[in-house]
């Protein structure tokens, strides 16, 4: 079976500085893959090279068969490749019912003249993107907060609107950039039983993080990245005898 | 009462403006000062399109084209041509520049209009301007000097709530919501599918073509223009109207744009005048426009009427969408 997401010789250079080199992998679909490495590995610039926000300087990023390898981030978003980010990025003035209701429209449903000269069929969107968001907020434990702006919420629920966010534009695959980072241990339960419940909904996920318990927990695959190169991959007890995974986390 | 009359049409038609940069401004938060030279350029397109051609004799007022077509035509001509400059500007400045910068940009765009305007003599005839265009209906309707006015007063409210409900349809729209959400974090928005770049290059053009309707307004009632009719100035005086009344929203910016043109601007006219510094009102209502502005800002930024959001409670949906018995206690009505 061919992988949802693959990567070949993907690199990147900044200046003289080469952040991502000849860089491979393969994100099977239907289940959790792990990126680790020590910082300054190159997992974000891979995770902004992937998602569309930097184009690399050369190799080939297929997903789903297509290469999308330069293309802006709107762009591979359409295709059903959906990221988060490292801070939580909800539109902070608009209320969290809205936040759902964006990610639930589509692009053919924004038009400017079909908003004036289309009353019944806007009104339509509007009030399936309500009955979608609300549904998804409910499953996230968030619907008691519909009416509060996004920007008002605990770094914990941002992440949870975050996830009501990603289930409502049902891509395929979603790449989580460190979902963990500023979420209490209470919450952090919560979002490991979202991302399992993406899995279970048939999305394959992505997942950047440091906790390798975390990593031990949800991922069925790891690829360990360092100084820009992919330096291993497989399940957690085969890297845990893994003399270069050790020497990069060590530095033994 | 003819006094009144004319701060009534004035007021009218700078909240049709106001309308127009609360779009790039209130929805789209971009921080354009094009928008008063889009008001003149609707002016100056209405103008040649209205007025007979250019006499022949030395009377040295020079213009293009003078193709005596009837008002409506000259107002959706002026749209026309704001709207197409507006994409040109947007093209450009949208792409890279955020907020001050693409501020920048936009201011520099008016001083090229108006240095253009002002020494390209054939266009407009330069610094003097256009007069005698002819005002709308008037040769059509007949009426005494009195009830024109009145006419006018009519033909621009008319104006402005068709603009306004056109507005309002937009803003409770998956179209002015995705705008909302590009103007809070444009990069979320992009991870969802939505191109940043095309939904603020909409809400642009959109707007320009507003300020065009509504410059072709004002010259309809002030029948002649120049260049000293418009400056980068005028830009300020409708932020001040926005921020007054409630960015991003309609009808407070209508409510705003009373309040600062009718009240402040006309109604310090009144004033006894300070001993000692006559005729200085023109500073005082700078002054007082500036104090207020400040105010809002530091103590209600949201302004008289904030913007409003969707919820299944203030809006009439259907009853279906209202929460069950079961989550009502949950969800918090408001």
């Amino acid at each position: 079976m061919s992988a949802l997401l693959e990567a070949q010789g993907v690199t990147k250079h900044f200046g003289g500085v080469a952040a991502v080199e000849d860089f491979s992998m393969e994100v099977p679909s239907h289940s959790v893959t792990g990126l680790i490495g020590p910082n300054g590995a190159g997992k974000s610039t891979l995770i902004e090279m992937i998602s569309g926000s930097i184009a690399p300087d050369s190799g080939i990023i297929r997903f789903d068969g297509l290469e999308i390898q330069g293309l802006p981030a709107h762009r591979v978003s359409r295709y059903g490749l959906l990221r988060t980010f490292q801070l939580a990025r909800e539109w902070p003035g608009l209320t969290v019912l809205e936040n759902v209701m964006v990610a639930a429209l589509s692009p053919g449903e924004v038009g400017l003249a079909r908003s004036v000269l289309r009353p019944r069929r806007t009104r339509a969107s509007s009030e399936d993107a309500i009955r979608r968001g609300r549904e998804a907020l409910d499953e996230f434990g968030l619907l008691h907060l519909e009416d509060e702006l996004a920007g008002r919420l605990s770094g914990g629920q941002k992440r949870l609107l975050e996830f009501a966010r990603l289930v409502l534009a049902s891509p395929k695959l979603v790449l989580l950039d460190e979902p963990f980072a500023g979420v209490n241990p209470v919450m952090g339960a919560a979002v490991q039983d979202a991302i399992r419940r993406l899995v279970d909904r048939g999305i394959a996920v992505l997942l950047v993080e440091h906790d390798l318990e975390i990593i031990e927990a949800l991922c069925s695959k790891i690829v360990v990245m360092a100084m820009g190169h992919q330096i291993a991959e497989g399940t957690m007890s085969i890297l845990r005898s893994d003399s270069a995974v050790l020497e990069a986390y060590l530095g033994a | 009462m003819s006094y009144f009359l004319t701060i009534c049409t004035f007021a009218v038609i700078y909240a049709i403006a106001c309308l127009a940069l609360n779009i790039r401004w209130g929805w789209g938060g971009q921080f354009d000062f094009f928008v008063y030279g889009l008001v003149a350029l609707g002016a100056y397109t209405d103008a040649v399109l209205t007025l007979p051609p250019q006499p022949k004799d030395n009377t040295g007022l020079t213009y293009i084209l003078g193709l005596r077509l009837p008002f409506v035509v000259g107002a959706i001509g002026a749209m026309a041509v704001t709207a197409a400059i507006s994409l040109i500007v947007g093209a450009i400045a949208l792409r890279q520049l955020r907020q001050i910068f693409f501020g920048i940009m936009t201011f520099a765009s008016v001083l090229i209009l108006a240095a253009v305007i002002e020494n390209a003599q054939f266009i407009v005839n330069g610094y003097t301007g256009v007069y005698g265009v002819p005002q709308p209906f008037a040769g059509v309707l007949d009426l005494s000097f009195g009830a024109y006015r009145w006419f006018f007063l009519g033909l621009c409210v008319v104006v402005l709530i068709s603009v306004y409900a056109i507005l309002q349809r937009i803003f409770w729209s998956p179209a002015g919501l995705v705008l909302r959400a590009v103007r809070e974090d444009e990069f979320a928005a992009a991870a969802f599918g939505y191109n940043p770049y095309r939904q603020r290059l909409k809400a642009y053009v959109l707007g320009g073509a507003i300020a065009g309707l509504a410059g072709s307004l004002l010259i309809g009632y002030i029948t002649a223009f120049n260049v000293d009719t418009w400056s980068p100035i005028e830009t300020v005086l409708i932020f001040a109207a926005i921020i007054t009344g409630g960015s991003g929203n309609n009808a407070g910016v209508i409510l705003g744009s009373f309040v600062i043109f009718g009240l402040i601007t006309q109604g310090t006219q009144f004033l006894p005048a300070i001993p000692g510094l006559g005729g200085q009102t023109g500073a005082v209502r700078a002054i007082a426009i500036g104090l207020l502005t400040l105010a809002f800002l530091r103590w209600r930024p949201q302004g008289l009427l904030p913007e409003r959001h969707f919820t299944v409670f203030r809006r009439r949906w259907p009853r279906s969408l209202l929460p069950t018995r079961a989550d009502n206690g949950a969800a918090t009505p408001q």
